[in-house]
């Protein structure tokens, strides 16, 4: 194969749909692949299914929302499936897997709880962090990174 | 097949409930009680778990877990921190924890652009930054993305970059997965357990509440091991240096509380400073020591905010 086909079928793989399912709260897209800088003015959500036009690092450029201008971080759809093993996974039984994952839930958590009620206003403190302090949002972080000469803005 | 498989499940849940030496193993015992309340049925199903656990050499295996079921965990475990830590913390609209989280969001950020596929996935909530109200000086990384910061800690930092410094340490150890170390091991250790009993809930209550156990065992005082710990150290310099902070503050801060090790706490679960220079990364850029001032300047007057000593 000649250097302008390998670099036609590179460009071909960068350039190849590839589909991502947003796994967590509070992913930031922004305008260029950075975390820090400006943000685009949309949102993604946990369950939403995001069709990828370019890759970049862990960085890739989403063809909606935001008309392909948007990019979101790797870090928005990775995740471990839940009870994947450690060792040998082929010879893992279905059984296994769901063993694996049992017991580390919302259930199990509200369990815990009503067995240990000393610990009411601890975990009332942990909520209210949970419900009243999410990592600072974009427009703030980009301010505050201003102020003080972080993430680039030096 | 089905009948001899019966019968031997039949077998190892009598022998279950029945022998005495095994009551006195964690959980064995109560799959015995558990036999003798719920009946044959129930035991049948324990027994053949134990054959079908036998059989396809699934005692074995250790197991991971998703970012989901990390997080419901690292709930617990920061509860029962931030209790063990004395039960108070600042709101979280106080001027304390809201720059808390500034700093904390940018490490963050800043770690996750250097992941690499060995780290555990960002948490699915993101991270969230406590400032628990005591005079001990601690930090704390937890699994789900909990930091525990103490007002001791905040009063005993010097600047924003040693805070970042100290925050980018346990988010360092967060995303390595260190954190989740004694969980997998306390999950490997109880696996034989864990399956031989599967399908008892009270069983799967105790595992959780003993891995809850354990984990905060580990993130308070037992830490992660000198190799971990220096690791955590190695990923924090590259942390601030990604960030814009000073990657030499973590080095500062370090040796000047090391004779706080004695009162337990950060120090105490840490190597000397002496052990950690190496892995403290380069000093910071020509020019950065007037974007540290203005740093400097911003942290005393939110640190005025917290009041007291």
């Amino acid at each position: 194969m000649t250097t302008r086909g390998i670099a036609l079928l590179a460009v071909l793989a960068a350039a190849a749909p590839d589909t991502v399912t947003v796994k967590r709260e509070g992913a930031r897209v922004m305008k260029g692949p950075r975390f820090f800088g400006d943000a685009c003015r949309v949102e993604v959500r946990p369950g939403q299914q995001l069709r990828l036009v370019e890759r970049r690092g862990g960085w890739a450029r989403l063809a909606a929302p935001g008309d392909g201008k948007c990019w979101l971080h790797e870090s928005a759809w990775s995740d471990r499936t839940a009870g994947e093993l450690v060792g040998d996974p082929a010879a893992a039984s279905q059984r296994d897997i769901e063993l694996a994952g049992r017991g580390f839930s919302e259930a199990e958590e509200a369990s815990y709880r009503s067995r240990h009620p000393g610990l009411a206003r601890d975990f009332a403190i942990v909520d209210a962090y949970l419900a009243g302090a999410p990592e600072t949002p974009s427009p703030e972080l980009s301010a505050f990174c201003a102020e003080g000469a972080l993430g680039g803005a030096r | 097949m089905i009948r001899a498989r019966s019968l031997a499940a039949t077998a190892a849940a009598v022998a279950l409930a029945s022998c005495g030496s095994l009551r006195n193993v964690p959980f064995v015992g109560a799959a015995g009680d558990y036999a003798q309340q719920k009946g044959v049925e129930s035991a049948l199903k324990v027994g053949e778990n134990v054959v079908t656990a036998a059989a396809t050499g699934e005692l074995t295996k250790t197991a991971t877990f998703s970012m989901e079921q990390e997080f419901w965990l690292g709930k617990t475990v920061a509860a029962n921190v931030v209790g063990r830590l004395g039960g108070r913390a600042l709101p979280p609209d106080h001027p304390a924890a809201r720059y808390l989280r500034d700093v904390g969001t940018v490490v963050a950020l800043a770690a996750a652009e250097q992941r690499t596929p060995q780290d555990r996935p960002y948490p699915m909530k993101g991270y969230r930054f406590i400032v628990v109200d005591t005079a001990q000086v601690n930090a704390v990384g937890m699994p789900g993305g909990f930091v525990a910061v103490t007002t001791g800690m905040l009063r005993s930092v010097r600047s924003e970059d040693e805070l970042a410094a100290v925050v980018a340490h346990e988010v360092a150890h967060v995303q390595r997965g260190h954190v989740m170390f004694p969980v997998e091991k306390a999950r490997e250790q109880e696996h034989m357990t864990s399956t031989l009993l599967a399908g008892t809930d009270e069983v799967v209550h105790a595992f959780f509440g003993k891995v809850v156990t354990v984990g905060a065992d580990f993130v308070l005082d037992k830490g992660y091991g000198k190799a971990n710990e220096l690791e955590a150290d190695a990923f924090a310099a590259r942390i601030l240096q990604g960030a814009g902070f000073d990657p030499q503050a973590l080095g500062r801060v370090l040796g000047r509380l090391e004779g706080k090790a004695a009162e337990g706490g950060f120090f105490s679960r840490h190597p000397p400073a002496a052990d950690r220079a190496a892995a403290l990364g380069p000093r910071a850029p020509a020019g950065a020591a007037a974007a540290e001032a203005r740093r400097a300047a911003r942290f005393e007057s939110r640190m005025r905010m917290l009041g007291g000593a």
